[in-house]
């Protein structure tokens, strides 16, 4: 479920930072608040127990295929949403940087469909309430299934938003929607029975670990102020997807070149004019300067033209490479005699 | 008995409901002793050195150490004076690199800049370790990871070191390399382990426990070669004692 | 079941590489992440009919590849996640959007092609990018970088604890692995029955490593968070920014319209 950055255009990538940089700067001031030392450790080695735990493959029995962990649900069963949260964006945040899972202009988006998802949803929506009234081996098996089904398709369907919002695929919403639902509908219940074979594991083996039950005596010493609370959470997370949604629609269509592709198809127009001053100067002074003016593809160039000026783009290119990197090595020599 | 450094009379401890793990637990140790706790398996000698460092503070009994009754609000002055390394050195290493490591301590005892430095790279040099300084801690080997994190507690210059299995994993060269580092400290040191040998060459006292009890105190030599004693608590004599007899597959006896 | 010590060697080979001393590593981590993060966004906003211009793009990866001693050819296995994923969004662009778009030689080649094509190559540029960046600077400088672009001091601790932590924990992972593999043969996976028992002593197990980091933090002060700071930015370093600025600027728009 990584978005690459391939699959995503700079607006989108950018409302989705702003929409998870949001959930993180309330969970900070929320882990702040609980003032709890331990909580850090602890959180720096649930995220590392989440990335190893992500490459035990579990055999589906039946399919001959396998199973992974993803593991949003599972941590924030553990440490709860907020400390969950980081984790998580931990997790992500090191497999973006140290094995390019997930680009790093994606890494809003990633966070937001797999981690925001699963902490915030997973665990205040799903997870608090079922366990409501104390927890069984029952409640957290069927919690577990729930919350990753559930936010493995909060997440599927985000990352189809994603996509078609930059418009990099031909696909129309309906037939991508009908795709990747259900294919996260197995991954999900995989998911699910996995992180619930482990929370049941963990409850007989030491019950205190899991959230909720150790502060399940607060909650209710707190009364209605636990319920508010979680209706207030219900409201934010709510207003959050609207929020998201809209920045996300806003954002493609004030970036036309990504929806452009789709509008054509719908409207049957191409005639999409980006307007704005700084596009209409750049127009003019392209093409005044262009290494070969209106190079596009057109049924109207001709073969000679098109192959000509790939030839010469081409060389443009390879000069442009050779001159950078005499630039560096030059640099780079100077670098070295003043270090000597 | 004011110049005892660690002073503990009927201590008694259990964690939660569970049976007690230490039971009555009384001796005085003086800046600068050298001592080992031996004992078998689950006999109480990590408990006891977790105590000292109150890691565990819901103890019975008196507890004094560097001159402070052992409560929360003494602890950053206990533990600015005594320094613990853990049995396993990962846990104790967890900063990006071996310096940010060995500066941790000094950096949050509020030491000035030039200060942290210093220390850091004494207490590295100290060990033998500083060209390892910029590594980071996964690159290590067993052995260096060991000495870094005597180095990181070296570097709040403490009065005492306590130390939890510090042989454990360690090939014979770093073994006697860590013994050569340990006899060159003039701190107290109080060093749990059942590498019996490796207590023999470092310490000059020694308390043997079981079942969460003294069962003796006095010197290494007398208790260490005390056969039917070690065996009675679960021990064996160290190898050392047995010559080249075991090798020959005779019944072994001790040589000395 | 070797993918997570392969994982682990892979962590290693990286993190070495991006502590060795050379050029490009001591250029300032923030200079770079943010060469990377607008070169990224400059190469995605390519749309299909200014396709080619992309091309114009590789300027960047080559010339570091070549100026910074990088080897290519270990980048290369990190596309292959990524051109998969981004042909399974884009395999079907082909037979969906059959207008023509232009010819190449007497063959005529459709917007869907082009378009899927365009975002293969942004996938492989994007992954490129992204490995130069982690090639040539260590996760620990790169959150000190971001610090000082006023990250939270707590989740910079968080993922440096993360970090710390991964190759520890991957590395039992793939024992217990192993050993499971070991005494169930011709299994390709864990069977259910061992889900939660193995995945969940693993969890008890990091539980009890966070216990012990925590009680060794406090027995040296620990106050909350780690002191990070990264280094001050000199001139060659936003002389650096501004070249790749300014030159990954001009290419957008101007080469190959």
């Amino acid at each position: 479920m990584h978005m690459a950055d391939a699959l995503i255009v700079p607006t989108v990538a950018g409302t989705m930072y702003a929409a998870s940089a949001a959930a993180a700067v309330y969970s900070v001031k929320k882990v702040r608040q609980e003032d709890d030392a331990k909580k850090i450790p602890v959180m720096g080695v649930m995220g590392a127990f989440v990335f190893a735990a992500q490459m035990i493959n579990f055999t589906i029995p039946g399919t001959g295929s396998s199973g992974h962990l993803c593991g949003g649900m599972l941590i924030s069963a553990i440490l709860g949403p907020y400390a969950g949260f980081l984790a998580m964006i931990g997790v992500l945040f090191i497999q973006c940087i140290l094995f390019a899972d997930g680009g790093l202009l994606a890494f809003g988006c990633n966070v937001w469909n797999m981690a925001f998802y699963g902490c915030f949803a997973g665990a205040l929506l799903i997870w608090k309430n079922i366990m409501k009234n104390g927890v069984t081996r029952k409640k957290i098996i069927a919690a577990s299934v729930i919350g990753c089904v559930a936010t493995m398709q909060l997440g599927a369907f985000s990352v189809t938003l994603e996509t078609l919002a930059s418009g990099v695929s031909a696909l129309p919403f309906t037939a991508f929607v009908s795709v990747m639902q259900p294919i996260h509908l197995a991954i999900g219940l995989a998911e699910g029975c996995i992180t619930a074979a482990v929370l049941v594991f963990v409850y007989q083996a030491r019950p205190s670990l899991l959230w909720g039950i150790g502060t399940a005596d607060e909650d209710q010493a707190k009364g209605s102020k636990g319920r508010l609370s979680y209706r207030s959470m219900l409201a934010v997370i709510a207003a959050a997807a609207a929020v998201t949604a809209g920045g996300l629609s806003v954002a493609a269509s004030s970036f036309p070149d990504g929806l452009e592709w789709s509008m054509e198809k719908v409207a049957g127009s191409s005639e999409l004019e980006a307007d704005g001053g700084v596009y209409e100067a750049a127009q003019q002074i392209q093409d005044m300067t262009a290494v070969l003016p209106d190079y596009s593809f057109k049924d109207t160039d001709t073969v000679l033209g098109t192959s000509f000026s790939g030839i010469a783009g081409g060389i443009a290119v390879m000069g442009l490479c050779i001159g950078c990197s005499c630039l560096f090595r030059f640099f780079k020599r100077r670098n070295v005699k003043n270090s000597h | 008995m004011d110049d005892m450094y660690i002073k503990i009379d009927s201590l008694s401890f259990a964690y939660g409901r569970y049976e007690p793990v230490l039971e009555n637990i009384s001796f005085c140790a003086k800046a600068g002793e050298s001592i080992g706790l031996v004992g078998a398996n689950g006999a109480g000698k990590s408990t006891l050195l977790k105590l000292i460092v109150g890691l565990e503070l819901d103890y019975q009994g008196q507890l004094c150490v560097a001159g402070m009754r052992m409560e929360k609000k003494n602890l950053p002055k206990i533990r600015e004076k005594t320094g613990y390394v853990f049995q396993d050195s990962e846990s104790q290493l967890f900063m990006p690199t071996v310096y940010d490591d060995v500066a941790f301590g000094p950096y949050n005892y509020g030491l000035s800049g030039q200060q942290v430095q210093q220390r850091a790279n004494e207490a590295l040099e100290q060990v033998g370790a500083l060209h390892l300084k910029d590594r980071p801690a996964c690159s290590l080997s067993g052995g260096q990871k060991k000495l870094v994190s005597i180095a990181t507690v070296l570097a709040m210059q403490p009065e005492a070191i306590l130390m939890d299995e510090p042989s454990a994993a360690l090939d014979p060269g770093n073994r006697r390399n860590l013994i050569r580092l340990l006899n060159s400290f003039g701190q107290l040191k109080l060093i749990a382990s059942h590498d019996l040998d490796f207590i023999l060459d470092t310490c000059e006292r020694t308390l043997l426990i079981a079942g969460g009890r003294i069962v003796r105190d006095g010197p290494a030599e007398q208790i260490l070669t005390d056969r039917e004693l070690l065996e009675s608590c679960g021990l064996e004599l160290p190898l050392s004692l047995y010559g080249n007899r075991v090798r020959a597959g005779q019944t072994a006896e001790p040589a000395g | 079941m070797s993918n997570v010590n392969n994982a682990v060697r892979e962590v290693r080979r990286i993190s070495a590489m991006a502590q060795q001393d050379k050029w490009l590593n001591r250029v300032h981590p923030l200079a770079k992440l943010g060469v990377t993060v607008l070169y990224i966004a400059l190469a995605v906003s390519y749309t299909a009919n200014e396709g080619i211009g992309l091309l114009g793009m590789s300027v960047y990866p080559i010339t570091l590849f070549v100026a910074g001693d990088i080897s290519a050819a270990d980048s290369l296995k990190r596309l292959r996640a990524v051109l998969i994923l981004v042909c399974a969004v884009g395999i079907l662009n082909p037979f969906l959007d059959t207008r023509p778009a232009g010819h190449i030689g007497s063959i005529t080649v459709s917007a869907g092609v082009v378009s899927m094509l365009l975002l293969a190559f942004k996938g492989v540029l994007s992954v490129l990018a992204a490995y130069l960046l982690m090639a040539t600077t260590t996760v620990e400088k790169l959150c000190s970088g971001l610090y000082s672009l006023h990250m939270p001091k707590l989740l910079v601790t968080v993922i440096l604890l993360t970090y710390r932590y991964i190759t520890l924990l991957m590395e039992e992972a793939g024992r217990l692995q192993q050993a499971y593999a070991l005494r169930a043969p011709g299994q390709r996976g864990i069977r259910p029955a061992a889900w939660g028992s193995l995945a969940g002593s693993l969890l008890l197990r990091s539980m009890d490593r966070a216990e012990t980091v925590y009680e060794s933090m406090c027995l040296r002060g620990f106050n909350g968070a780690f002191r990070v700071s990264a280094g001050r930015m000199r001139w060659s370093d936003l002389l650096y920014m501004i070249f790749w600025a300014v030159l990954l600027v001009l290419v957008r728009l101007f080469i190959f319209q």
